[in-house]
């Protein structure tokens, strides 16, 4: 018993937490196992669109010019990417790789600045949280995608662990941190700028008032950075003053999910919901004279002849207008991007309108919307309307990002052929085709489990999220009305721990969510790029259900002995 | 040891030289032109010492060949406290603070060991708080938590210092230059051989990088409170160059011979647990050479194509209908070149639609690096369905068009 005792504690300390450094080391060590493992053996993906950031890029130094040209179907691109893409020194060597090695450093240093974040207040929790995410592949899993979901996630967590120290530190020096930090995540997409205003309250919630000239100061520093970064990237993009000043249309953004989905919900489009949805109308009309099938706007639709046959060409214009306003799906929202406005901006301001004027008329389509949206991204993620058919929202597209299907599939890495030819070979080349029979099984098996147990892991995340949301509630409540019984509960719920360990995370998480639900679809993307918060999110979950676990049986066992007591035996043990 | 040498010496002291002393703490108050502030100094000392109330302690007076009437104002003073542990030495020639210090070390007898200036800059209160803490570390390192009444000249400098040592010595400590309290044996043994202001990093690098424990605590600033110091003098300068020079030597000295540490620099856990460093820096030079070896693999692999890989010469999609040769080249080299096999699958929302109405041919041209031989691939009318796969490979499956085989290269 001693000797196995004895073997016990040595793989406990072998493999248990230890000491920070120790812990630290550990982690980075199966990351980068992991993440050299797939850097070597996994494949290259472009997504559709990449390439837009290389020509921002090259705007930036002066060697193009992105006047008139329309990036991301006139919604724009962010500049962050485009300074990795400087960084990297892509436009010297036309290699992929400077990319891929900066965005798979992020994914190894992602994990120890996760055990770091959460360390203050669950030590061992922090370890065993950062392990299962190292795992789970969330950190690397976007890494060898050529887009800016890497950097996004990245400085999405960047932002967390500054967050977190100041939540455990109240030190203004973290609050000036956290405001560039933000700005980073703002510089890879927009949706930074709204998680500084979601962060924010929070710190002068609990930075006190002597950290209130110090919150002004980085309000200012981030104001002023969004407002030259505003500035820089119109210049850049050679707008006017009447154009959009940023990159990004709200409008094309907001119009996409609010139209496709509408029929599902029965909502048809129509002249009385306001005065843009009336013009998207007209003007398709217009677009689609003397018949769709001569228009020359029309003509020459892309994707299958069957199907712009069956459901754009044999209709008469009035018939196609109403097909569209009554049978939404993803290619009739193409039909009107083309019909209603040549100009970006014009159609972004429109489109934008036109989801106001629906929202108005329809705000419980487009709560239902939002919710189930985000529900699906929490618990059940992959939703989407497909290409070239009117078929309603379906799920799939579940592809592992390190290349599925090698050796049968094509294309399905390379979603963007602008780049240089160097980078595209090598892109296209699959490296486990010259690998060793083993290399391929271990690369395969990893696949399969991953793929099998993707669904059910993210349900667990879910659920085990409730229990930190729950003490989150719970002590929040606690301090506001400082009752009795509260105290009790939350102390039971570690809510004294778990609201400062977690508020950064649930705001990150939550705020994603709401961004993916009202403006895109929760495809599975967007879901890796959530992984890792959730993965945090249900670590923080799992304490808490130990520790009431842990109560219950202490409970239990008391509640036998008494039991045992009052019958008259004699208690054992 | 021998019975003899037993009378001598104790086992216990051969071990534990410092558990000899008799006393808790020798206090050195060094003096120099201190005539007008060293009995204030010494009632000071002995104040916060009665205030603690539970050490033994002894005053070591060092005056260092003062030219002012500071030697009798000291016997003054020992005439009048008779009962005090006093003890006063006067030098006949200047040797400096840092000699003094060692000596006064050699002459107490007190376990610990602490150095007070003789111009009364160090308040009562400030000596309590360092005294209190006696016992809970082998080194106190008193540092200033504030730093009111310092120029910023004086504070610029003594940051720069601190960050200086700090940073060749590998220690993170807030402050070098306050009156440290040691134990007396460690400045015996271990003392400085600087004659500078710098002996006190110097002691203090040396005794940490041993493994001794010590404790920060916070104390308010103390300033001179006449003329002007002279430890920025260029001589002193000039000094503590070179203390900053034997302390980035002994780091060095220690790291390559693994040795130097009387007491193991941490304790406590398995074998890597203690040698995270080394872990760290291994693991940083395997992320490195992880990099470069994918990197070299990569680009090894891109241009030297293994045998039987196909290289797309020509792709067009709707050649028949007037559109333009090569149109779709882009697409299924970028899937296909460089694989053994590959089945394109045909997509028309990226490849486009050039002619609705016609019926289109898509017709694709490669050439496979083993043997020189150019396959042609021709898909005839109608055009494929969509996600319909074009299978692709360089096992002879394509057609062999006469007259296009080359040699290899």
């Amino acid at each position: 018993m001693t000797v196995f005792g004895s073997f016990i504690r040595g793989v406990v300390s072998w493999i248990g937490p230890g000491s920070k450094q120790f812990d630290l080391i550990r982690i980075y060590a199966l990351g980068a196992l992991i993440g050299f493992f797939f850097l070597f053996f996994g494949d290259i993906s472009v997504e559709n669109g990449a390439a837009d950031y290389v020509q921002l890029a090259l705007a930036i130094v002066g060697d193009a010019s992105l006047k008139g040209q329309v990036l991301n179907g006139g919604q724009g691109r962010d500049i962050g990417m485009a300074l990795i893409w400087l960084i990297s020194g892509y436009l010297y060597t036309h290699s992929f790789i400077g990319v891929i090695a900066i965005q798979v450093l992020m994914g190894l240093t992602m994990p120890l600045l996760c055990y770091l974040a959460l360390r203050p207040w669950f030590p061992r929790a922090a370890y065993w949280t950062t392990l299962a995410g190292t795992l789970s592949l969330a950190p690397i899993l976007l890494s060898k995608l050529i887009h800016h979901d890497q950097p996004y996630i990245f400085f999405t967590i960047v932002s967390l662990y500054v967050f977190n120290r100041f939540m455990l530190t109240t030190r203004p020096r973290s609050l000036y941190i956290l405001s560039i930090s933000v700005f980073a995540v703002d510089l890879m997409r927009q949706a930074g700028t709204g998680l500084f205003w979601i962060l924010l309250p929070i710190c002068a919630f609990h930075g006190g008032r002597r950290n209130y000239k110090h919150i002004t100061f980085a309000t200012a520093i981030f104001i002023g950075a969004n407002f030259a970064y505003t500035q820089y990237i119109s210049n850049l993009m050679g707008n006017t003053e009447s154009e959009i000043g940023g990159v990004t249309g709200p409008g094309i953004q907001l119009f996409y999910n609010i139209y496709t989905n509408s029929s599902e919900f029965g909502v048809s489009l129509s002249p009385r919901l306001g005065p843009s949805v009336s013009l998207i109308l007209n003007r398709l009309h217009q677009c689609s004279l003397p018949s769709p099938a001569q228009s020359k706007l029309l003509a020459n639709w892309p994707g299958p002849a069957q199907f712009s046959n069956e459901n754009i060409y044999r209709y008469t214009a009035d018939e196609l207008v109403n097909k569209v306003a009554t049978q939404s799906n993803r290619e009739y929202y193409y039909l009107i991007m083309q019909c209603v406005a040549a100009h970006p901006s014009e159609l972004d301001r429109i489109l934008l309108n036109a989801s106001l004027e629906i929202a108005r008329v329809h705000p419980l389509y487009i709560l239902e919307l939002f919710l189930r949206n985000s529900l699906e991204l929490l618990y059940d993620p992959g939703w989407l309307h497909g290409r070239f058919t009117t078929a309603p929202q379906f799920q799939g597209g579940l592809i592992f990002p390190f290349g599925d299907n090698v050796r049968v599939e094509q294309g399905g890495n390379i979603g963007d052929t602008r780049f240089a030819q160097r980078a595209l070979s090598e892109a296209s080349f699959i490296p486990l085709e010259r690998q060793p029979q083993f290399v391929a099984d271990l690369y395969f098996s990893i696949h399969q489990i991953w793929y099998r147990y993707y669904h059910p892991i993210t349900i667990v995340l879910g659920c085990l999220a409730w229990f930190s949301w729950f003490s989150t509630a719970l002590g929040l409540l606690q301090q506001w009305t400082g009752a009795a019984w509260l105290t009790r509960c939350s102390s039971r719920w570690l809510s004294d721990r778990v609201i400062p360990a977690s508020i950064g995370i649930s705001a990150l998480l939550l705020w994603n969510v709401a961004i993916v639900a009202i403006a895109v679809e929760p495809l599975y993307r967007y879901d890796f790029g959530l992984l890792t918060l959730k993965i945090m999110l249900a670590g923080v979950g799992v304490v808490v259900f130990l520790n009431l676990a842990q109560r219950a049986i202490w409970l239990l066992r008391m509640r036998l002995k008494m039991l045992v007591h009052h019958s008259g035996e004699p208690i054992k043990g | 040891m021998t019975p003899t040498a037993a009378k001598l010496h104790k086992a216990a002291d051969a071990i534990n030289p410092e558990l000899a002393s008799p006393l808790d703490v020798t206090v050195f108050v060094s003096c120099y032109n201190e005539s007008q502030y060293i009995a204030n100094t010494l009632d000071n000392v002995r104040e916060a010492l009665c205030e603690i109330g539970t050490l033994t302690y002894e005053i070591i007076i060092i005056d260092d060949c003062s030219s002012d009437d500071s030697a009798r104002v000291i016997s003054e003073y020992l005439n009048r406290y008779p009962t005090e542990r006093i003890l006063f030495r006067r030098n006949l020639v200047n040797l400096g603070w840092a000699h003094n210090y060692v000596d006064a070390a050699f002459l107490g007898c007190g376990k610990y060991f602490r150095v007070v200036c003789g111009d009364e800059s160090e308040p009562k209160e400030t000596m309590v708080r360092v005294f209190r803490h006696l016992g809970e570390a082998d080194i106190l390192v008193p540092y200033y938590a504030t730093t009111q009444g310092r120029s910023i000249y004086r504070r610029t400098l003594s940051r720069a210092y601190t960050a200086l040592v700090n940073l060749l010595s590998g220690l993170h400590l807030s402050y070098y230059n306050g009156l440290h309290v040691h134990l007396r044996y460690n400045v015996m043994r271990w003392h400085s051989n600087t004659r500078g202001f710098g002996f006190q990093a110097d002691l203090l690098c040396q005794l940490l990088g041993r493994g001794f424990s010590y404790k920060e605590i916070p104390v308010t600033t103390v300033e001179r409170k006449k003329g002007n110091s002279t430890a920025l003098s260029f001589r002193n300068f000039l000094s503590v160059g070179h203390t900053l020079f034997d302390i980035l030597a002994r780091r060095l000295a220690n790291w390559t011979y693994k040795k130097g540490t009387s007491v193991p620099a941490s304790t406590g856990g398995i074998w890597p647990e203690r040698h995270w460093k080394g872990l760290a820096l291994a693991l940083a030079i395997l992320t490195a050479t992880g990099f470069y070896g994918w990197a070299w693999s990569l680009e090894s692999a891109i241009e030297h194509p293994g045998p039987g890989t196909i290289d797309v010469t020509s792709a067009s999609f709707g050649q028949n209908c007037g559109a333009a040769k090569d149109n779709v080249l882009d697409w299924v080299r970028s899937s296909c070149d460089g694989k053994r096999q590959c089945s394109f699958r045909f997509d028309s929302m990226l490849l486009g639609n050039p002619a609705p109405t016609c019926a289109k041919e898509f017709l694709i041209q490669w050439r496979c690096s083993a043997g020189g031989r150019t396959f042609e691939k021709l898909r005839p009318p109608p055009e494929p369905a969509q996600n319909e796969l074009v299978p692709l490979d360089c096992a002879g499956e394509g057609r062999s068009v006469p007259g296009t085989e080359r040699p290899a290269k």
